[in-house]
Order: C-alpha cells, then structure tokens, then sequence
C-alpha cells in the first residue's frame, strides 16, 4: 500500500519541496483521499477538546462556512451533507454577530500598499474580508498572488513582507496564517476554478495535516480545517469524475 | 551546416540530448556549445548520472565545437567570462531544472534562447504543460529570449500540441520532444528570414504556476481528456 509522503514529518519544519514528484498510478490518489480522510476523523476527536475561543475567527469560520455551502450545493450528492453541517454549523450554535465581529480592526485591501511594509495578519484578514463581501476580483487576485508566489518559493507564510513584497520577516511558524490562507486558497479556487489555487492550497493542507492536531486545535477552528479538507477533497474528486483509476467514495 | 552566429549553453539532462539530437538531425548544429559539467549527483532534471557523458559522443559525432565550462553553475564568474568572450550573439539555454539566469549572466549582452514548456503568455512558471493538460487535453512550448522577468521575454513562436500518448514520461520526454520541435521550427525560421521575428513580442499578462501538487500530477497523467 502507498503511503501519503506529504503530510508526514513536521512539514512547517522540514518543507516538501514537490520538484519532481515520482508518478505511483492510481494508488497515489487513494493513498491521498485515504490520507486526508484519517486526519478529518483526528480532527472530529480532538474537536471533543475546547479548542480555538478566538471570536473573530469563529466568525471568518461561520461566514466562509455559508459561502462555500454554496459551492456544495451546486456540485455535490446528498452523501456529503451530514459531515458538513456538522462544520458549517448550519443551524447556528456559533450565534455570533458574524459581520461585527468578523468586521472588527479590518483594513480595506485597498489601503495596502506594495512600496510599503505589509503586516501578514492584516493582509489576511482585508482579503478574506474582500473574499467575503465580494470584493473587487482582481485586487484580491493581486494580492493572493504575492502571498501564492511568497509560499511557492519558501512554503512559509512570514510575519510581514518588506517593499515590493520581498523576503518574509518574522516568525514563520504562525499556524493561524496558514489557516487563514488555506481558507483564502479555497474561496478563491471554488469562485474560479483556476487549478493553481487547488495546487497551492494542498500544500498548505499537507502542511497543516502534519501539526499535532491538539496544538491545531488551541491555535485555529480545526472544523474550519476540516471544512476546507472536505472542500479540496469534493475538487479533487470532481476533477477525477472521468478517470477509472479513483475509486474514492464519500460515505 | 551549423549556425555561426548561435551557440549553445547545455547542462547534461536528458532535454539538452533531445535538443542536440534534433538540431542535428535537422542540420541546424550550434556553432559552438558550452557544456556545463556534471560533478557526480543527481541534479533537478536528470534521470541517472551516466557513466560516459553521450552530449559529449553526440558533439565529437557530428563535429560540433565544444568546452566543458570550469563548473555547472551558469551563474558563476567563471562560466559568464566563458560565455561573454565567444563571438556568437544568441546562445540556445538548456539549463538545469528551476535554474535561472541572474542579472550579471543577462547583462553580457548576448541574447539566450529558450524554450519554455507552455503556451505563453497564458502558462508561465514551472510544470505548466501538467496544469494545461488537466485545463485543455494539451501541451504547449514557446520559444522566448530571456530577460530578467521570468517567462516574460519577447515570444518568437509558441505552439499546442495534442496530449502525449504516454503521460507518465512528460518530465523527461513529452515536454522536452514539445520544446525541441519548437525550437527547431524557431531556428528554421531564423534561418529563411535571416532574423528573429517576433509572434508576440508583448508577453505580459497570463498565469503564473508553480510546481503542481502530486495529486493534480497523477490527475493530468490519469486523465484521457480535459478534466475541467
């Protein structure tokens, strides 16, 4: 049986560097959805733990959570819906004003300025604010893509960027900005399909998988990992939809 | 016949044997070609090391003029001189996986020819003919001069081509049989007219990539038709 190669280890630490990646046929992309389906259950055991309080991400979580419902809806069988609800939280146990909180210290993305230092958090947060609200396309494409470049060549996301972007500053090993690009990675891709989003956005789930799921869990809303999980495995299964060799099914 | 105003910078990969082979083939041999050595390991881009260097039988067979540059780096002090003091204008780059020419190499005022594996401007960056399978069923290659914005130069021909039959073997031969029909039709071209026409000399905008996921690999190579 083949063995998932990119969640193992500590990938924050040791980075998979993905250059030519041996091809292992159809078995590769069971060991994958077999992969990624043992670390949706770890996740469902650790959620039992109180984890992750922060308000403000509770609400990015509940929001992108009505958003990529959508996404379900139009795409995906009946089979999926029961793990779902229980992460998009449709019947609203997380009873929180999801637009003040979710709004609070949130800079326009507009107001970012490339000649100038840019502070990660911030920028995170202004983008899956615009992702959110429906915000100006290609702005948000501008500066998904200077983090997407930034994460392709180190697979780090930095405290903050100095001019033009250049190489990060600060701590690198800040799991709550890898969540919160994950989740930008997986709004951006079910609104375009554009396969280099996905590409990226399976990096940073490799990346994730591979933390203790119990540090996860106080760090970031692990059901909203586990939401973006269950989205990039749904893409995944839908780009396969034609090839025999996936045998995956969601049950 | 060769081309005596074009040479050749070529690292020992199975692309550059592809490129040699049909320049050869196709009687448009390089003036000159600068093979920058192999000190033992593996590199990005090469399937085994061999024990007897066959660029080097493949030049010594048809006559074509060559050194081994003083190291592999194309970057180096060393290998610029080498490169900057020969007459020839336009060198063909073969370089190393993920290599690129830095600012001094771009400086020597000689133009590099290279072949990239996409359909530019829409697939620039890395590994892009395995995103252009899973998007269209094809692949693509674009002859471009290089300058220091990557993938950027001006496109003296692109082309697409049909999915390989063989998908497993893109890396080593898909890709490199693509960029080496490219890149004699370029040099063809240059040959009739006797100068470098461009197809699009604006090469800006497009997508850039970078190295596909595995599990999106094992989708272009298991897919029989657009998966999009």
């Amino acid at each position: 049986m083949i063995n998932y190669e990119y969640t193992e280890g500590n990938r924050l630490d040791s980075p998979h560097k993905y250059m030519y990646t041996p091809y292992q046929g159809g078995d590769f992309l069971d060991a994958y959805f077999r992969d990624r389906s043992k670390y949706l259950k770890r996740f469902e055991q650790v959620k039992k733990i109180e984890g992750c309080q922060n308000k403000v991400d509770l609400s990015i979580h509940s929001k992108a959570a009505i958003v990529l419902n959508s996404f379900f809806d139009r795409k995906f069988s009946d089979k999926i819906y029961e793990p779902l609800k229980s992460l998009i939280d449709l019947d609203g146990r997380v009873k929180l004003d999801s637009q003040l909180v979710h709004k609070t210290n949130i800079i326009a993305l507009s107001s970012f300025d490339i000649s100038g230092n840019i502070n990660s958090e911030n920028l995170l947060r202004s983008l899956l604010d615009a992702q959110l609200d429906k915000g100006n396309k290609s702005l948000i494409k501008f500066w998904l893509d200077l983090l997407v470049q930034r994460f392709e060549v180190t697979k780090k996301i930095y405290e903050s960027y100095p001019a033009d972007f250049r190489k990060g500053e600060g701590r690198s090993d800040i799991v709550r900005f890898y969540w919160l690009f994950a989740l930008s990675l997986v709004l951006f891709y079910c609104d375009t399909r554009n396969i280099k989003y996905l590409s990226s956005l399976l990096k940073v789930t490799d990346l994730l998988c591979s933390l203790d799921e119990r540090s996860l869990n106080k760090n970031i809303p692990i059901q909203s990992l586990s939401l973006i999980i269950l989205v990039e495995m749904l893409s995944v299964k839908l780009l396969s939809k034609t090839i025999k060799e996936v045998g995956f099914e969601f049950a | 016949m060769s081309l005596h105003d074009v040479a050749m910078v070529a690292a020992d990969t199975t692309r550059t044997k592809y490129y040699i082979e049909e320049l050869i083939k196709n009687g448009l041999s390089p003036h000159y070609v600068l093979l920058l050595v192999n000190s033992g390991e593996l590199l990005p881009g090469q399937k085994k090391v061999k024990s007897e260097n066959t660029l080097i039988t493949l030049l010594k067979d048809a006559d074509v003029k060559y050194d081994v540059a003083p190291n592999r780096d194309i970057n180096s002090e060393d290998v610029i001189a080498a490169i900057a003091k020969r007459p020839e204008q336009v060198f063909i780059f073969s370089g190393y996986g993920g290599v690129l020419l830095k600012e001094l190499i771009l400086d020597t005022g000689k133009k590099f020819l290279h072949i990239h594996g996409g359909y530019l401007p829409d697939y620039k960056g890395s590994t892009t003919n395995y995103y252009s399978l899973i998007d269209e069923n094809a692949i693509g290659a674009s002859a471009i001069f290089l300058t220091k914005e990557i993938d950027c130069g001006p496109i003296i021909l692109r082309k697409k081509f049909s999915a390989p039959a063989d998908r497993t073997a893109i890396d080593h031969n898909s890709d490199s049989e693509a960029r080496a029909k490219v890149l004699i039709e370029c040099l063809q071209n240059y040959v009739n007219s006797g100068d470098w026409e461009y197809e699009l000399e604006n090469n800006h905008g497009g997508e850039t990539f970078y190295i596909i996921h595995p599990v999106l690999k094992h989708l272009a190579i298991l897919g029989k038709d657009s998966l999009q």
